[in-house]
This record gives structure tokens, C-alpha cells and sequence, in this order.
């Protein structure tokens, strides 16, 4: 994966952990992926696509009812690079940005953001333990059992 | 150079203005970064979001269904507004901005601000537009905000390099206020070390801790003040003299003492060589190599000529290091005033300090070396012992100041009666003693005896008066009566007693019978007093007869011991011893008192007759002799008319003045008065005159030769004519004889005592006797031989 920055640190471990490394580690290293992005669901969702104005919707808090239920989304952490991506690719957003819309929402509706997992088969096993789940993962990581279906394929180029 | 910098980094300022600025540097730098840091990191975030919104809204407002020509006319417009810089949506060729050129123009989506270094941001914008192309690719120029990131690193740089620049000054300005109160009292501690101590240390400080150590340092001088004036007030009073010396024995300091001892200038003696202030030659303190040297504590005693006075000077020295160099301290005392004392007590220890003759030690001492000189050339030397007939009575009337005086005269005229290389000895109160260092002949010291004897013959003049004073002088003889010291000089006191014994002024030599009586004079001492308490002692009397009818007129009280053991003692030989040993007071109240009973009771059966009792000069000068008067004539009341107190001339004459008060006292009281043994003393007619007396007894040394002696006569004719002239009553001591008693009526003697008539008697005889008087019978001449037995 080459060298990834957690950016999940809350604030307070954040501060000093930038100070430290600032000089020592270039966060505008340039680095590799594995696009394209896919947006999945457990194979016994009741979708088979999502569009990215809905995807976006569906992780800026807008209700997504679909058969059956509302989709949730998850958030998928386990790598920056994706999140950066997801980010530019479906939400159009800044990283900041994104957090600040959710703390508002937090604030204002009383409504947690979209659900985090930090790994990937943690994050599997969590759609598939739900139907209704949303997330997203490098192509490289979608799993070949078939458990899970592709709702959108987001290509990109970074070199 | 190097030291200089070793002290400008050593120096408090400069390291305050280096830690100053080592601890800015690093925490500037730390914000700096930090600062600089999130601002560049939220213009970068800003500038993203911007980006990706912005492609966003481009992405939906861009129509489905347009052709290229719409599409590159609708790019252009959005590119118009310079933010987009690049864009291509399906084109062949993607659109720039100008001054972009298309060779070097290579899209590559970005996702971090400046991630490739083409300064633009590229992001590709999923169209899923099944007629269109399948992405917007869009460009964002990345230069403006490049461009305030510079800004925003130029200028944290600028100020950073700027506050430090403020810092140094301030921070030297910060390091002056704290060093220059540090500077401050490290002045005044210099100056304090330099011996400077009277000035307060300054406190111009408003640091807390600098103002404490400004306290202490001020509490500490003022304890240094205190502790050198105490040092100052130990040198300036001790009385031994304290020098400081440097290296080279130079004065650097010296205490008044020392000033005093060593006659230094006060100005004068800083920086004078030791051995020029002592006037001794320069090199006196020289060692081996020339330079100063007293190395140590040592005692020096040096007798070294200061001023115009020689001192004796006993220094003791001691050094240290100070300051690399040997310092000395010496104590200098000036013993010469020990020394003199030292001479003194030598002087009193062998001297008498009142005549400044020899003293008993000095004279045993002499003595010995005399005898072994004597025994080494087998010669002869004498020891005179002299004690002065009735001192004590001058000392008792007169005083101690006139016994004195008389005292340093005999010292004087029995210096004038011996050689040179003799030695006079004060031993004692009267007693002297003389050693005649050699001697031809053992009469040699009998001639020396003699012409002291002649020398005490004149009156010493004792301030205003003259008194006569008698020597009692005996000798004893090396080898032939001792060869011990010791000896030599007890035996030359006993043959003194005898002398005494034998009737004053006169002189003897010792003989082994001498020892004897000592022997039994000091008995007699010691059995004298008890005999007192033992009645031993009695009183007898000696009628005392009218010369013309021969009829009894009185008695003399007179004293007798009988021991139980040695019998009769008589009284010539017991009262001396009595007044020898002071018992002569005690016995002279007790024979006063049984004298006075006696009468008291006489007098009922012979109321005319008058008891004589004689009282020594001892008594008559004591301070209790009136009181016991006085206690008599209270007890009876009638009696003083009735007793005579008798006191020899000589006693008399010794105070002349002091015995006219006495007698006059004594008459004052009722009691009568007579001058015992008259003519043997050295009264005059104008002394006699002054002594309210009534009787003069004329001693019985003229009436036993007065008739075979014309020129004895001649004296009792002439006491006899004086008393008649002065209206006096006489009486005849030592009457045996009658042709004494004719030539006594014959010229006017009123009466008469001695054995021609009687001896002594016992009370109850005398009593008797006195019975037979009253009736009108005389009393009979006694016949020679019975009289004198």
C-alpha cells in the first residue's frame, strides 16, 4: 500500500504526531492505488446500482429507501488513498469539508455519521452480515467468492 | 583572545542571552513549523475542496447531449474565470489557459494538493454519460495558493528572524538588569575582601532572590564589621604587643602594645624591617640564604636597646601562608617590668622589706657559706643574736609606725658597728642577728657586742621625740660552741634570753648552761598559763615603812608561783616569761584583782594603809587595763584611794607623752601613782615633770651600793632633793641595811622597803604584821642574816 498517514487520529493524538514528522515525512509523497473504486453491497442486497449522486447522497445523510429497507453506509477506513478518492470521486468533497458536514449533522440532527471499519474483512463481514449496507473498497480487495456485488465502478488515474 | 572568550561565554549575560535565544530558536522554530504548517494545510484542504466542489457543479451543469463544438465552447467559458486552467471532455485536444503549453501539460488526477509537481489540480469528474466521454477531466491551477504558502513561509520566516533579533537585545537587556545587581554586590563583596568594610552594601534591585543574597551579604559584613571590631578591640587592648610581618619580616601591622613596647611612630612603622624596630642589626633574622626567617612557633628572648631604654623582650612567632606568601605574626611582651618584678621578689624573699637588711633566709644562707669558708681555712666567725629591750612597748604605746621607724635605725647603727663583708639580719619583729664572717679571737664578737650596746646608748629620734632603746645581744662562737648553722643561731638566741634575763642591754656568751634555762624558760611558758588556773600564783606583800616612826604604811604587791614540782619560782625568773609569752596581762589583772580583794578586806582593820602594785607597760598601754579599773572600783567602791599603781621609769619614758595621759587617767580615778625603779631609766627632770606621779621608788641597784658608792649616794641624795623640790613622796627599794636607812632619814627619804624590816609576805602574815603597826608598834629591824633569807 505504500506509506499511508492514519487520518482517523482524533485531534488530540493528531497535533503532536504532525509536529513530529513534519520535516521527516512528506505527506505530498506521491503514491500508488489499486483503481478503479467499487461501491458494493452484500450479494443479497436489494440493489444492483447505485448512481454517484446517490452514493453521495446516501454518505451525506440523505435516507436511501430501497426495497425492503434504507441503505446505511460504511465507511471504509482501512486506507487513505481510498478515502481521498472516494472523496474526490462520489462526495466531491474535501476531506475537511466532509468532516465538517458530518459533525454538523451531528450537532444539528442528532445523527451519527456512516458507520467506520478500519479493515477490510471486518468491513465484509459487516455487509454481509447486512443487506442494507453501503461501502466501498479498491477493486483489488473485492473479494472473488461472489459474497458481495459491484453497485458502481468509479475508474481513476493517478500515474 | 582565548581567555577573553573563555570569559565573554563564561559571563552570566552572554549565557543568558545564549540560553535566550537557544530556547526561542527551538521553540520558533517548533511554531513556526506548526503554524505554518496548518495554514498551508487548510489552504491546501480549501483549495482542494474548492476543486473538487467546483468540478462537481462543472460535471452536472455540462448538457448530456452536446457536441464537441458546445462542449469545447462551454469548457472555454468556464476556464474564462481562470480558475480552471485546463479541461477536456471528450476533445481531442484538451483546452489550456494561456501560457500552458500542451507538450508539457500531462493530465494526472491529483488527490493531494501539489502531489505531482505540475502545479496544477488535476481531477477527473465520472460523467457516466453513455453518449459522452466517460470523464471530465478538469485542471485547477495551483499557483495562487502556491503563491500564499510562500507568503505564509516568507513571512513566518521574516518574523521569526526578527523576534530573535528583538531577543538579543532584549534578552541582553534582561541579563544586564540581573548581572549588574550580581555586578553590585560582587563589587561590594571585592571591596569587603579588600578590607573595606564600613560601606552597606547597596541593594538597587527588584529581583527577590538578588535583594536576599544582598541581605545576606550585608548581614554577613555586618558580622565581619562586628567580628574585626571585636578583634580591633582584642589588639587594641591586649597587653601583649601583636606585630604582622610579610615575607620579607617588614612591619605591616602593629597594635598600640606593640607600638608602646617597640617605641614605633605611629606613621612610621609600616613596611619597617623587624630588626630595625627592635634596633638590632639588619641580617639578625637572616637564615642561610639571606632572606627573612623566624620559621615556626618559637620563644625568642632578646635584649635588645629600644629608645633610650633597654627592654627586654620575649616575642613568640608563628606564620602561614596567605595569598602564596608567608605572613608572620609575632606577640611581643615587654618582660623587663617581669624581669624587675622577678628582682623584687627575689629581693623580698631574701630581704626585709622594712629595713631592707637580709632577712633569715639570706642570713642562713650566708651563714652556711661563712662556715664552710671558716671550715675550709680553718677560721673563726661569730653569730650575734640582738633583740631590742621593750620594742613591744613602743610598738603597743606609740604605734607601729614609730616601732618601724626605730626599728630601720637599728638596722642602720648596727650596719655602722659591723665590716663590710658582715652580715645584719632583720629575723624577726626586734630580733636581728649578725654574722662576724671572721673573727680572730672569741672575745673579737664580745667587742663587737659592746659597741653595739655603746651605739643604742643614744636616743634614736623618732620623728618628733627621741627614745632610748636598750639591745639585748648574744653571741655564740664557730667551731667552739657549734659547727651547724642552725644551731649557731638558736644558741646565740638563748644566750640573748640569758642576757635579757640578766638585766637587758647587755650581752652574753653562750654556754651549755644557757641551754638549760631555755629549756625551762619555755617549761615555765608552757606551765604558766595553768599555773593561773590552778591557783598556783599567790600574793605577797612587802611592807613599806615610814622612815621617821618606822611605823607600817603600805605594802608592795608581789607576785609568787609555787610549782608543785620545781617549787618556788621566782618572780625575775617567771615574769619575764610572762611577758615574753603576753601572759603578763592576763597575770597583771589577776594580781590587780586579788590585790583589791585583799585591801578590801585589809582595809577594814587598817584604813590608813595604801597597797602598791605593779603594773608593766604592757598592761598600762593595753585597751581593757581601764575597764578592769573601772570593774575594781565598782566592785569596790573605796579601794582607789588605797592602791598605788606602780610603772617602772622606763616603761615611762619609752611614751612619755602617752604615759603623762595614762597616769593622769589613773590619778583621775582615785588611784595613786609611783615611778618604779627610778634612775634607771633616762627620765629627765623636765619629763619627770610631765608625769603626774606621787611616789618615786628609787630602785634598789643605788641603795644597796650607796654605801660604798659615793657616786650612788650622791644619785639617791639627788633623786631624794629632786622628789623633795617636786613635792614627790620617796621610797627606798632594797633596804638590808641600817646605815642605809640613817642615810636615807638623813636626807629626807620618806620611807623604806627591804628586808631590813621585811621580806614578803603572805597575806595572813602581812595581815598580822599590819595588826601590830596599828596598835603603835613600829616594825622591828630585822636581823641581817634572817632578813636576806
Amino acid at each position: 500500500m505504500g506509506l499511508a498517514v492514519e487520518h482517523d487520529l482524533s485531534v488530540k493524538h493528531r497535533w503532536p504526531l504532525f509536529i513530529l514528522l513534519l520535516g521527516v515525512v512528506n505527506p505530498l509523497v506521491g503514491f500508488a492505488m489499486d483503481c478503479p473504486l467499487l461501491v458494493v453491497a452484500a450479494r443479497s442486497a436489494p440493489i444492483d446500482y447505485l448512481s454517484r449522486q446517490e452514493i453521495r447522497r446516501l454518505y451525506l445523510g440523505v435516507p436511501l429507501q430501497v426495497e425492503g429497507g434504507t441503505l446505511q453506509p460504511v465507511r471504509n477506513t482501512s486506507d487513505t488513498m481510498l478515502q481521498e478518492v472516494f472523496l474526490q470521486k462520489i462526495l466531491a468533497m474535501s476531506k475537511n469539508a466532509y468532516r465538517r458536514v458530518l459533525a454538523a449533522r451531528l450537532v444539528r440532527l442528532r445523527e451519527p455519521g456512516p458507520a467506520e471499519a478500519r479493515d477490510i474483512d471486518k468491513l465484509i463481514q459487516m455487509l454481509l452480515a447486512n443487506p442494507y449496507l453501503v461501502s466501498y473498497l479498491w477493486k483489488s480487495d473485492f473479494p472473488e467468492n461472489n459474497e458481495l456485488k459491484i453497485l458502481l465502478e468509479v475508474p481513476c488515474v493517478n500515474n | 583572545m582565548r581567555e577573553q572568550l573563555r570569559r565573554f561565554t563564561g559571563c552570566l549575560a552572554s549565557r543568558i542571552v545564549f540560553a535566550a535565544v537557544s530556547v526561542n530558536l527551538l521553540l520558533v522554530s517548533l511554531f513556526y513549523l506548526a503554524i505554518v504548517n496548518v495554514m498551508v494545510t487548510n489552504l491546501q484542504e480549501d483549495f482542494v475542496s474548492t476543486a473538487r466542489v467546483k468540478s462537481d457543479l462543472i460535471a452536472r451543469l455540462l448538457p448530456k447531449q452536446m457536441d464537441s463544438s458546445s462542449v469545447k465552447t462551454a469548457l472555454q467559458d468556464i476556464m474564462l474565470a481562470g480558475e480552471v486552467v485546463y479541461a477536456n471532455y471528450g476533445l481531442d485536444t484538451p483546452l489550456l489557459t494561456s501560457g500552458l503549453q500542451d507538450s508539457e501539460t500531462v493530465f494526472q488526477e491529483d488527490f493531494r494538493f501539489g502531489e505531482h509537481d505540475d502545479q496544477i489540480y488535476f481531477i477527473s469528474v465520472p460523467m457516466n454519460n453513455p453518449a459522452g466521454a466517460d470523464s471530465l477531466h478538469l485542471g485547477f491551477s495551483e499557483q495562487g495558493v502556491q503563491q500564499s504558502i510562500d507568503q505564509i513561509y516568507y513571512n513566518g520566516l521574516y518574523l521569526s528572524a526578527l523576534y530573535l533579533l528583538l531577543l538579543i537585545p532584549l534578552s541582553l537587556l534582561a541579563a544586564r538588569s540581573l548581572s549588574r545587581p550580581i555586578q553590585s554586590l560582587r563589587n561590594s563583596a571585592h571591596t569587603i575582601a579588600g578590607g573595606e568594610v564600613s560601606a552597606r552594601i547597596k541593594q538597587d534591585t527588584s529581583i527577590v532572590e538578588l535583594q536576599c543574597l544582598g541581605e545576606d551579604l550585608e548581614r554577613m559584613r555586618a558580622a565581619l564589621v562586628a567580628r574585626e571590631a571585636h578583634y580591633a578591640a582584642v589588639l587594641d587592648n591586649a597587653a601583649e604587643g601583636i606585630l604582622v610581618l610579610d615575607d620579607k619580616g617588614c612591619i605591616q601591622t602593629a597594635n598600640p602594645s606593640a607600638q608602646q613596647i617597640l617605641r614605633l611612630e605611629a606613621d612610621d612603622y609600616i613596611g619597617m624591617p623587624l630588626a630595625t624596630a627592635l634596633g638590632m642589626d639588619g641580617d639578625r633574622f637572616s637564615g642561610h640564604d639571606g632572606a627573612f626567617h623566624l620559621e615556626g612557633r618559637q620563644l625568642l628572648t632578646l635584649q635588645s636597646t629600644v629608645g633610650d631604654k633597654p627592654t627586654e623582650l620575649n616575642i613568640a612567632a608563628s606564620s602561614f601562608q596567605q595569598g602564596g606568601r608567608r605572613v608572620y605574626v609575632l606577640l611581643v611582651q615587654d618582660i623587663t617590668r617581669h624581669k624587675e618584678l622577678q628582682d623584687r621578689l627575689h629581693f623580698m624573699a631574701y630581704h626585709d622589706l622594712l629595713t631592707e637588711l637580709p632577712n633569715r633566709q639570706q642570713f642562713l644562707e650566708r651563714l652556711h657559706e661563712a662556715i664552710a669558708r671558716a671550715s675550709r681555712y680553718a677560721s673563726r666567725l661569730a653569730v650575734l643574736f640582738l633583740d631590742l629591750d621593750h620594742f613591744k612597748v613602743i610598738n603597743d604605746s606609740l604605734g607601729h609606725q614609730y616601732g618601724d621607724l626605730l626599728l630601720q635605725e637599728a638596722g642602720k647603727r648596727l650596719k655602722e658597728c659591723v665590716r663590710e663583708t658582715d652580715v645584719v639580719a632583720r629575723v624577726g619583729g626586734d630580733e636581728f642577728t649578725i654574722l662576724l664572717s671572721t673573727i680572730e679571737q672569741r672575745t673579737d664578737a664580745g667587742q663587737v657586742a659592746e659597741k653595739i650596746i655603746e651605739a643604742f646608748t643614744a636616743p634614736f629620734d623618732l620623728k618628733h621625740y627621741q627614745h632610748y632603746v636598750g639591745v639585748s645581744i648574744g653571741i655564740t662562737v664557730y667551731p667552739e660552741d657549734s659547727e651547724d648553722a642552725e644551731n649557731l643561731v638558736k644558741q646565740a638566741d638563748t644566750a640573748m634570753y640569758q642576757a635579757k634575763a640578766d638585766g637587758l642591754n647587755s650581752c652574753r656568751y653562750y654556754s651549755e648552761g644557757m641551754q638549760r634555762s631555755a629549756i625551762r624558760r619555755l617549761s615555765l611558758a608552757n606551765n604558766l598559763r595553768n599555773a593561773l588556773l590552778k591557783q598556783e600564783l599567790s600574793v605577797y606583800y612587802q611592807p613599806i615603812v615610814g622612815v621617821r616612826d618606822q611605823h607600817l604604811i603600805g605594802a608592795e604587791a608581789l607576785s609568787r608561783w609555787r610549782h608543785p614540782k620545781h617549787g618556788w619560782i621566782s618572780p625575775g625568773e617567771f615574769i619575764p616569761v610572762a611577758e615574753e609569752t603576753g601572759i603578763i596581762t592576763e597575770l597583771g589583772v589577776w594580781v590587780l584583782k586579788r590585790v583589791a580583794e585583799d585591801a578590801a578586806s585589809l582595809l577594814t582593820e587598817l584604813p590608813v594603809l595604801r597597797l602598791s602594785v605593779n603594773i608593766s607597760a604592757h598592761q598600762l598601754y593595753h585597751r581593757e587595763f581601764f575597764q578592769v579599773l573601772d570593774t575594781i572600783a565598782i566592785d569596790h567602791p573605796q579601794i582607789a584611794e588605797h592602791l598605788i599603781l606602780e610603772i617602772t621609769e622606763t616603761a615611762a619614758m619609752v611614751d612619755v607623752d602617752g604615759a603623762s595621759l595614762r597616769l593622769a587617767r589613773l590619778k583621775d580615778m582615785g588611784f595613786g601613782v609611783a615611778l618604779d625603779d627610778f634612775g634607771t631609766g633616762h627620765s629627765s627632770l623636765s619629763y619627770l615633770r610631765r608625769l603626774p606621779v606621787d611616789v618615786l621608788k628609787i630602785d634598789r641597784s643605788f641603795i644597796s651600793e650607796m654605801t660604798e658608792s659615793n657616786h650612788d649616794a650622791g644619785i639617791v641624795k639627788n633623786i631624794l632633793a629632786l622628789a623633795s623640790n617636786l613635792q614627790l613622796k620617796t621610797v627606798a627599794e632594797g633596804v638590808e641595811r641600817q646605815e642605809q636607812l640613817v642615810v636615807l632619814r638623813d636626807h629626807g627619804c620618806y620611807a623604806i622597803q627591804g628586808f631590813l624590816f621585811s621580806p614578803a609576805l603572805p597575806r595572813r602574815d602581812f595581815q598580822a604584821l599590819a595588826k601590830r603597826s596599828v596598835s603603835g608598834i613600829g616594825l622591828p629591824v630585822q636581823p641581817q642574816s634572817s632578813a636576806k633569807a
